[in-house]
């Protein structure tokens, strides 16, 4: 594995003061660090054209430099043999929690366990929150086993968790990793038990009124920076900054929909205030397929089918319909495919599911051809994201996200053998199946 | 006037012992509903000694019997109600004031009759609307108790019982968690669905268990009790939860099982095969979906009408259909209020059966033989037969139209009043400037 | 043996109305509804207007697009109107609830605080409840969706038709003026449950007086604060720069739209002083009480409630669940209506509201309601009430075509809603959904049951 070195202690003189300097100066990620790699003899799915039967994928300086039938490698190249493995782009979950602990278990009538820290628990309504204090790198970086190069990671607890941040999983700080950060502030169409809100009305209550406190936070700055004479100081708050940066259109709100409705919601909040838009979860959208290409609303669509839920006041020991929560499943599954009957273009994204690449592979079971759930995981969720001039697809210029598979990309046995993350290699260790259920490679959930 | 003085005094006192004493009354000129026969019309019902006299056009009217003008009236058999918490609940939200769920999870030596309320407000407001007998019944846990036959008239709860042992209340274990409102604010731990329903499936079947170990050990307790007796053995510890169990588990005291789904009615036919026990089923939501198997176990239905259909797939007239296919089925049912202060409304649930499917003849046996067949006083509660207890309604109309009023209440012969809190309360404040 | 329900798989949008379907039973889609210019007629039947020409035998109800555009004896079919035949049934306004809580995702009540009146029901509309289906069974056609009783001034309800199958927006019944909850008594003060670790005010009826007497005291405030930086504003010489204004509160600005009359306040209670206490406040604070909800002991302080001139929206007979409801009497909406008080029953329940027909029955078996008046409490007086008095309520020329089609009449002992129309469309029919049903419904073996392995 290639990680960048800690540089040695340089001996005086002006050739290794320079080199020091270099090595020490603040880099890009990996600059002319990892060497050039040429993938020969490959079968390489671009994504974004044709596949190449077989072919040269050449990376260097941490994007493509080169590809094709004929590609021309590089002298200085590392040549790595890639017969009968097959090149995708990096996968990218552009929803979930790669990185961050699992949330405190409630005690939900247990004895107590030990109270939590403040920092463990992070507050359910706080904009101003940032992901990046919370990734764990090491755990972040296990899932590029499963071949993921890029995620967005947003906690799953709260209403506003805070901003997230775009992760290339490459580096060894939080900070090194990070793409694009913060990359969205978060909304989720979520209750709290004791506090408000706690009714999904509440919750959009909250969100408006944290929109206009934020409009007018902003009038009241840029009147006093435009002249202060005579005018008591404004307080700084950190959270109406971040409210009046998605506002003003500098940030994205991503909402997270669990409903049906809850699209139209996100869609309403949105007009009615003018900012930019997108949508994760939706298990449901299928429904609202129309309204999505009318309104061409970036969506994150949820592998996650059953996830774990707390029962609702309705529900409290009654009668549930069984039935409906199973179809209801079921629908989740089908909406995938069914999205992309209807010919909506959308991102598959894990959304805290135990499982990323199983979801993946459930919803191809449900009739979303392979190639376009290749697409959903890859270049569909660079656009969604905003990111498909940099990554998303094997194309010269991008950046140098690949995974070479054994098989056929998301089908149960392929394995990743390689995956590079801004050029660099990393090789998977060989796993058993055991060793795949003890160590998920994704964050666990609980 | 002395007589009916004397009667009223009778009904005051409430005590059963003196209706023998009370005067004949004949009920003359009105469509007499007898249930058990064709209706007659322009009949008289004579009342003596607690008792139905004489039905019929061409009776013999005892001398100095009261008489009740019914013309242009209808009368009924006392309607019955198979399932309430009548005498066990005054207002739902006091704790003090309700007696339906015990402590802990198997109370089967928790009687009904001992602690029922004859005072309570909701007995009076019951009887104006025509309920003359109701099964109060305890509910909750897995075996919540004994449930009893009562009459709504008298002082003391030995008075009101027509039957102090009815059945043995359970509820069938649907392996979710218990509602508990003190936990409304918790937070529960998430789950999938998949989780909850291995979940509810391993608490289904531990509970299943219990029920199982339960009757087998009252059995054994019952045989062993048996050769104490005959002095075979010394007898066994005492254990008042097993005693009570007992009859159950030799089939002379029947379980009323709460249960709606279909697959839980289905386990729970085969487990009374399969332990020999009586069952009549309370609920039954589902109950038409297993009419077949219901019939060829011979095992009867207590019916509420006016509820939401279980499933969002399920015809939206669901429960209202109900009793209609059981009826073509041919299994007995009987329709009830499955609650306390809206008894007064059995009549209206009947109506609504027989809107959606149900004879009128068959909607009124629901709530009145019926019932009696179920719990064993057919022989002397359910219909207008000469022996029956003198227990009668007259009202304005069909019982079931919601513009009729009820104008005499009769129970064991004695005239009730139909004064109750409402009509009180009415006087009172109907004039207020 | 079983037909299996449609099991749902690819599902282009196409069969998004067959995935209601599968679900409700026979509850499909509505037929297409009318162009603005297509006709029905409901011929032949006993007409109930509810309205000053009282009950027409054999009479037409003839509807163009979304209106009625005359009723009586003699009216002209013109060639082409789709008819539907009620020769022998009873024809009546659409049924209006005025008290519902139906078609909300999630829950209707935020009860974090003691004063909500920002949150909005509307915004979680549930358009997919099948409870909306049921209802239009049961001759229902205008709910008002109300916030739960948690709190002394709760959130904006919601008046919706019952348009089945349409969007959320599409279930909003537009020309209903806005509304809000006030909740007073046992339910406010949280008698009769806690949240663990939590004393919220108020505990008794006194604070939920301070409550609201504060909440519209702080409204007050916010006012003069915007109305102060309106002045400051006008005296800035034209190109002088404004001052900012004040914060945005939407809880407060709720408050001010009811002081304004803007917005109808529906107040749950039931005891006699609490009904007294919100009259004594209102008419202190400028504003008058829309309808008082529940307001089981109104019978107690009928002139008072008269005089003041809310409406009564309360139970037929409910009672002795809570010690407020103690002292309920079936009477209630007769006392309440012979002193002048617009009066109607509700069911504050999906179950309750499918029969409302018959609970309006009981008020003329108890206190003597004529069968006219009792209609109207379901029908004219819940849309007075809801200030839609104009648009439903009775079968008049000009309003919307919302009508139920019964087998007999509303009151009769063996009726049953046959069909429901919304604005002239068609949104409930027991013929079409029986077929539906038939398909799905068959009593089963269990044998589907073992397969599945249950």
């Amino acid at each position: 594995m290639f990680l960048p070195t800690v540089p040695a202690l340089s001996r005086p003189g002006s050739a290794s003061a320079a080199l020091a300097l270099a090595l020490l100066a603040p880099a890009s990620v990996g600059a002319a660090r990892e060497p050039v790699y040429a993938l020969v003899n490959a079968r390489i799915v671009t994504v974004s054209g044709p596949t190449i039967g077989k072919g040269t994928l050449v990376l260097r300086n941490g994007v493509v430099a080169a590809l094709g039938p004929d590609a021309t490698i590089p002298p200085n190249a590392r040549v790595l043999d890639a017969e009968g493995l097959t090149l995708t782009p990096g996968l990218i979950d552009a929803f979930g929690g790669l990185g961050l602990p699992a949330p405190a278990r409630r005690g939900g009538g247990r004895s107590e366990e030990r109270p939590q820290s403040p920092a463990a628990s992070p507050s359910p309504l706080a904009a101003e929150a940032l992901v990046l204090d919370r990734i764990g790198v090491a755990d972040a970086l296990e899932a590029r086993d499963s071949g993921i190069t890029t995620a967005l990671v947003v906690p799953r607890e709260g209403i506003v968790p805070g901003r997230s941040v775009l992760l290339s999983l490459a580096g060894q700080r939080p900070e090194e990793l990070a793409w694009r950060q913060p990359f969205a502030l978060h909304l989720h169409m979520a209750t709290l038990r004791r506090q408000y809100p706690s009714s999904l009305m509440g919750t959009l209550a909250y969100a408006r009124q944290a929109l206009h406190d934020a409009r007018r936070y902003g009038e009241e700055w840029s009147a006093y920076e435009k002249s202060p004479a005579g005018k008591r100081r404004p307080a700084y708050d950190a959270g109406h900054a971040v409210w009046l940066d998605v506002l003003a259109g500098r940030l994205p709100l991503v909402v997270t929909a669990h409903r049906e409705n809850d699209v139209r919601r996100a869609l309403a909040l949105a007009d009615e205030f003018g900012i930019r838009l997108l949508v994760a979860g939706a298990p449901h959208a299928h429904r609202l397929a129309d309204l999505v290409k009318a309104r061409k609303l970036p969506l994150l669509v949820t592998v996650n089918y059953d996830p774990p839920r707390a029962p609702s006041f309705g529900s409290f020991g009654g009668d549930t319909d069984e039935e409906r929560e199973r179809e209801e499943i079921e629908e989740a599954e089908g909406n995938p495919a069914a999205l992309h009957e209807a010919g909506v273009r959308f991102a598959l994204v894990s959304a805290h599911a135990r499982d990323f690449l199983a979801g993946v592979r459930k919803a191809i079971e449900r009739g979303l051809p392979r190639e376009a759930a290749l697409r959903a995981v890859t270049l569909s969720a660079a656009e969604a994201l905003g990111i498909a001039d940099r990554t998303g697809s094997l194309d010269v210029g991008k950046a140098a996200n690949v995974v070479a598979w054994s098989g056929e990309p998301l089908t149960k046995d392929s394995r990743a053998r390689m995956v590079f993350v801004d050029g660099r290699l990393h090789e998977p260790a060989e796993r058993t199946d055991s060793d795949e259920k003890r160590r998920p490679s994704v964050a666990p959930e609980r | 006037m002395r007589r009916a003085a004397l009667a009223l005094l009778a009904a005051a006192l409430g005590s059963v012992a003196l209706s023998s004493e009370a005067p004949a009354i004949a009920i003359r000129g009105g469509r007499v509903v007898t249930v058990s026969g064709p209706v007659i019309e322009n009949a008289t019902v004579v009342l003596q000694g607690g008792r139905i006299a004489a039905v019929g056009t061409d009776v013999a009217v005892p001398a100095g019997a009261t008489i009740v003008d019914a013309s242009g009236h209808h009368v009924y058999p006392g309607l019955i109600d198979g399932l309430t918490t009548l005498g066990l609940t005054e207002i739902g939200s006091v704790p003090g004031s309700v007696d339906v769920t015990e402590v802990g999870d198997v109370n089967p030596h928790a009687q009904a009759w001992v602690a029922l309320h004859p005072h309570s407000e909701l007995i009076p407001v019951a009887r104006a609307g025509g309920v003359t007998v109701a099964l109060a019944a305890p509910s909750g846990g897995l075996v919540s108790g004994q449930s009893a036959l009562i009459r709504l008239a008298g002082t003391t709860p030995e008075a009101l019982a027509v039957k102090t042992t009815a059945g043995m209340h359970v509820t069938f274990p649907t392996g979710r968690p218990a509602r508990d409102i003190s936990r409304l604010f918790d937070e529960p731990e998430p789950k999938t669905f998949e989780e909850r329903q291995k979940e509810k499936r391993k608490n289904q079947e531990r509970d299943l268990g219990r029920l199982r170990n339960l009757l087998e050990e009252a059995r054994a307790h019952g045989a062993a009790m048996d050769a104490a007796r005959e002095g075979r053995l010394p007898p066994p510890k005492a254990d008042l939860p097993l005693e009570a169990l007992v009859p159950v588990a030799r089939g002379e005291v029947p379980v009323i099982l709460r249960v709606d789904a279909e697959e839980d009615i289905r386990a729970a036919v085969a487990f009374a095969g399969e332990r020999r026990i009586r069952l009549i089923l309370a609920g039954g939501l589902d109950a038409w979906r297993c009419a077949g198997l219901l019939k060829e176990k011979e095992v009867a239905v207590l019916l509420n009408v006016d509820r939401l259909p279980r499933r969002e797939s399920d015809a939206y007239d669901a429960a209202y259909a109900n009793p209609a296919r059981l009826h073509r089925a041919g299994v007995r049912f009987a329709i009830v209020s499955d609650g306390a202060s809206q008894s007064r409304n059995l009549p209206y649930e009947a109506a609504m059966a027989r809107s959606f499917g149900l004879p009128a003849e068959a909607a009124l046996r629901a709530i009145t033989l019926s019932p009696a067949e179920i719990f064993g006083v057919a022989d002397r509660l359910g219909s207008l037969e000469p022996g029956k207890d003198g227990n009668v309604v007259v009202a304005t109309g069909d019982v079931m139209d919601h513009r009729t009023r009820v104008t005499h209440v009769f129970i064991d012969g004695v005239p009730q009043s139909l004064e109750t809190r409402h009509t009180r309360l009415y006087r009172q404040f109907k004039d207020r400037p | 043996m079983r037909a299996t329900r449609p099991r749902l798989r690819l599902l282009p949008l196409a069969t998004c109305s067959l995935l209601l379907t599968a679900r409700t039973g026979g509850a499909g889609p509505p037929e297409a509804g009318p162009g603005s210019g297509s006709v029905v007629a409901i011929r032949g039947g006993t007409v109930i207007t509810v309205g000053p020409r009282g009950t027409l035998e054999n009479a037409t109800v003839l509807i163009r697009g979304r209106h009625i555009e005359a009723v009586g004896t003699d009216v002209r079919v013109p060639s082409g109107a789709r008819v539907i035949d009620a020769s022998g049934r009873y024809v009546m306004p659409g049924i209006v609830d005025a008290h519902s809580h139906t078609a909300a995702e999630g829950s209707v009540n935020e009860c974090s605080d003691s004063v909500t009146a920002e949150v909005r029901v509307a915004d979680v509309i549930d358009h997919r409840d099948v409870n909306v289906y049921r209802q239009l069974a049961g001759g229902v056609t205008t709910v008002n969706v109300l916030h739960g009783s948690c709190n002394a001034i709760g959130g904006q309800n919601a008046v919706l038709k019952l348009r089945w199958g349409k969007p959320p927006e599409g279930l909003l019944f537009q020309e209903a003026p806005r509304g809000i909850k006030f909740a007073l008594g046992e339910n406010p003060k949280r008698s009769n449950f806690s949240v663990p670790g939590q004393r919220r005010y108020p505990a008794t009826r006194m604070g939920v007086e301070v409550v609201i007497r504060e909440a519209f005291r702080e409204a007050q405030a916010y006012r003069r604060e915007w109305q102060g930086h309106a002045e400051k504003a006008k005296a800035v010489p034209r190109k002088g720069e404004k001052p900012v204004a004040p914060r945005r509160d939407l809880r407060l600005e709720t408050l001010l739209d009811v002081l304004d009359g803007k917005v109808l306040v529906h107040a749950h209670c039931y005891r006699s002083d609490e009904i007294l206490m919100l009259i004594r406040l209102a008419e202190e604070l400028g504003f008058r009480v829309r309808t008082f909800q529940h307001v089981l002991e109104g019978y107690k302080v009928a002139s008072e409630i008269a005089r003041h001139g809310a409406g009564g929206s309360t139970f037929s007979d409910w009672w002795a669940y809570k010690v407020e409801a103690y002292d309920a009497i079936p009477y209630n909406a007769a006392i309440m209506a012979a002193k002048g008080i617009v009066v109607s029953l509700n069911s504050d329940s999906n179950e309750l509201a499918r029969r409302l027909y018959w609970e309006a029955a009981k008020a003329v078996k108890y206190g003597g309601v004529s069968e006219a008046d009792a209609l109207k409490m379901i029908t004219l007086n819940p849309a007075w009430q809801l200030g839609v008095e104009k648009r439903v309520g009775s079968l008049e020329p000009g309003k919307d075509a919302d009508v139920a089609i019964f087998s007999a009449h509303p009151f009769a002992a063996e009726t049953r809603v046959e069909t429901t129309l919304v604005d002239g469309t068609v949104y409930f029919d027991r013929e079409r959904d029986g077929a539906g049903r038939e398909a799905g419904e068959q009593e089963t073996d269990g044998s589907v049951l073992a397969e599945e392995g249950r």
